[in-house]
């Protein structure tokens, strides 16, 4: 009898041997042995590399790297400015960087750069075209970069000189739909989401290797199914409900969770009685199958277009004196929640913004207890949160061991109108009628630092200036978080009290979220404003 | 957009979303009707600032017709063009591909022995265009051309340009649908042209014999070297890739302009690595403080400062100049015709664009 350990010892031994032939073959066979990122890579978060739009599967956009920290940030200096030709009318973009290597996409193309000089080292514009909406960012595995393009292909490029390994459909831009998400690997899966004006959406895997559709899970429920009771007599292909910011995942419960969008009509509720699922959701899919394990809905039947896209961040934290897997989120309808991501299970929610008048509160359920009046109608009537949202996509950031979510939060009523229009088919355009600011008040930013287990606010910071921006938020090991204000300044603040520690003037509106990434021992810090990509390190080292 | 094509015998005066013109008098203008310049006309200052409605405006339409009336030309026909010369690649109107020989191979190969007789002394040997003041223009790249609907250029073949230096030559129809395919043919991509040829055997020597596939790639499989071929039969003109098979270092000039550097991405180095090794890599970019160099393995260097002197430029692309010798006529047929066929995406049919939809957030 071998004993245990030595039999181990065996097994890895024959495990090597099988690695040494594998990788003799393979250097005989292909030309190109290069580093090959695997899942295992994206799983485990940001570090030198930045892999994943989130920068890690829970959402955190944490990054470990501290050299750029509270004692000297104030020395932080702009490295290298990038303009983005033929983007969209603002980058939406967040970088990955792997191994030096920089891609960042703008509408319909991708650029790989020297990530420490910011120069160009292939670009990729996808052919044949015919929209163009911006793009929020790449995915990467093995020796390829992925991106969607406006018309909703997926696009698989070999990572070294951004040839073409194919291109696939998968909604058809025809119809209406557009993308602009950034892809999300799980295993050897890409997973995409769309938006459309008005057809029903979905989130759909295709397979890493062929592009290949493995499923896709509808966000309304077809004919039939449980849920298609909740649109009332709503044609079946209609609603929306689009999935166009990037999910999350928990390797170890094997679950995406993805957030869903609003129903449409997006002001007019009255053809759609119900409380149209997978609306304004989040869903927890099977990777393998898309099979729905379970959904939690934020706001029923929503006549105000808050989409519940906003991102899910998944934290394994105390929840009232026990450890539990949480997932958190800031929701566009102004409440803060906090659910059990193992099944859904709803555990708090409280607002996170001061107006708030919709809604007397959340029941133990954690629906919203909805205030009579407040559909929005001919006359017009006045609701806070504003259509943009209490957030809207703007990356959230966690330090876990500060246990604080850092959200860009919006405070801002509107005016909603809603006036009978004739039955209109997706594709043309038709909201259901329209919302409007008060002159006198536009509303302001802040970036708020929310207790994650308790939903307390713990500090805000103002970021003023005209209510144009959408910019997200990263934290740092080096105690701090990035943001930007609507006066177009990235900022950096003590990740702990709030304080102002460091801010840049980037001249241009900011539409993105910052990542940081270490090449050489170096940290650098990197942003879009405007359509320009900026990247920052310690000045002078 | 409705676009109006005003035409006679010989000549086009025509406008539509970008530009306007007759014979030398040029009006370019946006999406939304502003003029944005006018060229060589005594209109200039009077039409800037305004906005491409007056061209509906009954009196300027006959204004413009008078104008077309003075450079010989009358108003022949309205069409709406737009889907159409998307349909047509690029051709302008219902009749742009009347003609029974387009895409006829044997017919461009006449054409294009006529075209070499008759009219490259103006026009260039093929028809890129002749040297100096009042030769003929371009013929591949002018967008007049490629817009024009067949009938039209049998037209200006047959009876010329008055009061310009392009005779009328009144050569037997066939000869002229012959010279027109050819024409054709020198703007079409190479995917339109369905290049006769044993695509298989194409593929074969890409990957075999003719070892373009150490250095190309198409859809992932091959080397790091040279350009991805993935889209080359969509992307170019057949003697474009042509001349880059057999005359290497004539496609880069194709696509560069003037200033900017037709080798940018795939200048050859030999890169001295610091153990001691020497690499064949091209430099992806490079400037005076850094360098990225791909190798032929596929590995990134990225160069700075001291250490760009590792990386040694060579006078000539890792683009073999010897196919000619190398293969023979019947396989640079064959692989002409696969070339031809790699298009990322299946060439494109009729449609209309997808309108512009929503915000989604």
């Amino acid at each position: 009898m071998i004993p245990k350990r030595a039999k181990r010892r065996d097994e890895v031994r024959g495990a090597t041997r099988r690695l040494w032939i594998t990788a003799t073959l393979a250097i005989l066979l292909a030309p190109a042995a290069m580093a090959q990122v695997r899942p295992q890579d994206l799983a485990s978060g940001p570090g030198n590399n930045w892999l994943t739009y989130l920068g890690d599967y829970a959402a955190h956009r944490f990054s470990p790297l501290t050299q750029i920290n509270t004692t000297n940030v104030s020395r932080l200096a702009p490295v290298w400015v990038r303009h983005n030709d033929g983007d969209a009318d603002r980058a939406e973009s967040v970088p990955l960087v792997y191994d030096g290597v920089m891609y960042a996409t703008k509408s319909n193309g991708i650029y790989a750069l020297d990530a420490v000089t910011g120069r160009e080292i292939w670009h990729y514009d996808a052919v044949s075209v015919r929209t163009k909406h911006r793009n929020r960012g790449a995915a990467i595995l093995g020796d390829r970069v992925y991106f969607e393009t406006s018309d909703c292909h997926l696009v698989a490029l070999q990572r070294m000189n951004g040839a073409v390994i194919w291109d696939h459909a998968f909604a058809p831009a025809g119809k209406g739909y557009f993308c602009t998400p950034a892809p999300l690997v799980v295993k050897n899966e890409i997973l995409v989401g769309v938006a459309s004006s008005g057809y029903r959406c979905y989130v759909a895997a295709l397979s890493a290797d062929t592009g290949k559709e493995n499923w896709r899970f509808w966000t309304i429920p077809g004919k039939g199914e449980f849920g298609r009771d909740t649109w009332g007599t709503f044609p079946d292909d209609w609603g929306e409900v689009p999935t166009w910011m990037t999910g999350s995942y928990d390797p170890e419960l094997n679950l995406v969770y993805w957030t869903t969008g609003n129903p449409w009509p997006d002001l007019n509720g009255e053809e759609r009685p119900g409380i149209n699922l997978y609306s304004d959701c989040v869903v927890a899919l099977d990777p393998e199958t898309g099979k729905l394990k379970w959904y939690f809905q934020f706001t029923q039947h929503d006549t105000h277009d808050w989409d519940a896209n906003e991102t899910a961040v998944l934290l394994d934290a105390d929840f009232q004196g026990k450890p539990r897997k949480l997932l958190v989120q800031a929701n566009r309808n102004g409440y803060y929640y906090v659910l059990d991501r193992t099944n859904g299970k709803f555990l708090l929610a409280k607002p996170f913004i001061k107006d708030l008048n919709w809604s007397k509160g959340i029941d133990a359920n954690g629906k919203p207890i909805v205030i009579p009046g407040m559909e929005p109608s001919p006359a017009g009537v006045k609701v806070c949160p504003s259509l943009k949202g209490a957030t809207n996509w703007w990356a959230p950031s966690i330090d876990p061991k500060i246990g604080l979510l850092y959200v860009v939060s919006l405070e801002r009523c509107e005016i909603f109108y809603s006036s009978k229009q004739n039955h209109r088919p997706p594709n043309v355009g038709y909201y259901g009628t329209n919302h409007v600011a008060e002159r006198t008040d536009p509303g302001e930013f802040y970036l708020r630092a929310i207790n994650a287990t308790t939903g307390d606010i713990r500090w805000e910071y103002p970021l003023p200036g005209p209510v144009y921006m959408w910019a997200g938020t990263m934290a740092t090991a080096g105690g701090l978080v990035f943001t930007a204000d609507a006066d177009d300044d990235l900022v950096a603040l003590d990740a702990k009290t709030g304080k102002d520690l460091w801010h840049f003037y980037m001249g241009s509106t900011l539409y993105s979220n910052p990542m940081t990434f270490r090449v050489n021992g170096k940290q650098y810090i990197s942003m879009t404003a405007g359509t320009n990509l900026f990247t920052f390190a310690l000045f002078g080292q | 957009m409705e676009r109006a094509v005003l035409r006679q015998t010989n000549t086009l005066c025509l406008w539509d979303a970008g530009s306007f013109r007759i014979g030398d008098f040029r009006l370019e203008f946006a999406e939304d009707g502003a003029i944005i310049s006018a060229s060589r006309t005594k209109f200039t200052e009077r039409l800037r600032g305004e906005r491409m409605g007056i061209l509906r405006r009954p009196k300027f339409t006959a204004a413009i017709a008078a104008l077309c009336l003075a450079a010989g030309v009358t108003v022949a026909a309205q069409q709406r063009a737009r889907g159409e010369r998307r349909a047509n690649g690029g051709r302008a109107g219902a009749s742009a591909a009347s003609n029974p020989l387009d895409g006829n191979p044997a017919a461009i190969a006449a054409g294009q022995t006529r075209f070499r007789e008759t009219c490259a002394i103006c026009h260039g040997a093929n028809g890129e265009g002749g040297q100096g003041e009042g030769q003929g223009p371009n013929l591949i790249t002018n967008s007049d051309v490629r817009r024009a609907s067949d009938e039209a250029l049998s037209k200006v073949v047959h009876d010329g340009i008055p009061a310009t230096a392009m005779p009328a030559f009144p050569l037997p129809q066939t000869q002229i649908q012959q010279l027109v395919a050819y024409l054709r043919s020198l703007s079409a991509t190479a995917i339109s042209l369905h290049l006769p040829g044993d695509v298989a055997a194409g593929r074969a020597i890409f990957f075999g014999k003719g070892q373009c596939s150490q250095c190309h790639m198409i859809r992932g499989e091959g080397g790091f070297l040279g350009p991805d071929l993935t889209n080359i039969g969509a992307a170019r003109r057949l003697d474009q890739i042509h001349d880059a098979l057999l005359k290497t270092g004539s496609d880069a000039s194709n696509k560069a302009d003037l200033y900017g550097d037709p080798m940018a991405g795939y200048r050859a180095v030999i890169l001295h690595t610091p153990d001691g090794k020497e690499l064949r890599g091209v430099a992806k970019n490079y400037t005076n403080y850094s360098m990225q160099v791909l190798d032929a393995a596929g590995h990134l260097h990225l160069l700075r400062g001291e250490e760009m002197s590792r990386a040694a430029f060579q006078p000539k692309s890792w683009m073999p100049d010897d196919y000619q010798k190398v293969l023979m006529e019947k396989e640079i047929q064959d692989l002409l015709a696969f070339l031809s066929r790699q298009s990322v995406r299946p060439p494109e049919g009729p449609t209309s664009a997808a309108p512009q939809p929503e915000e989604e957030d």
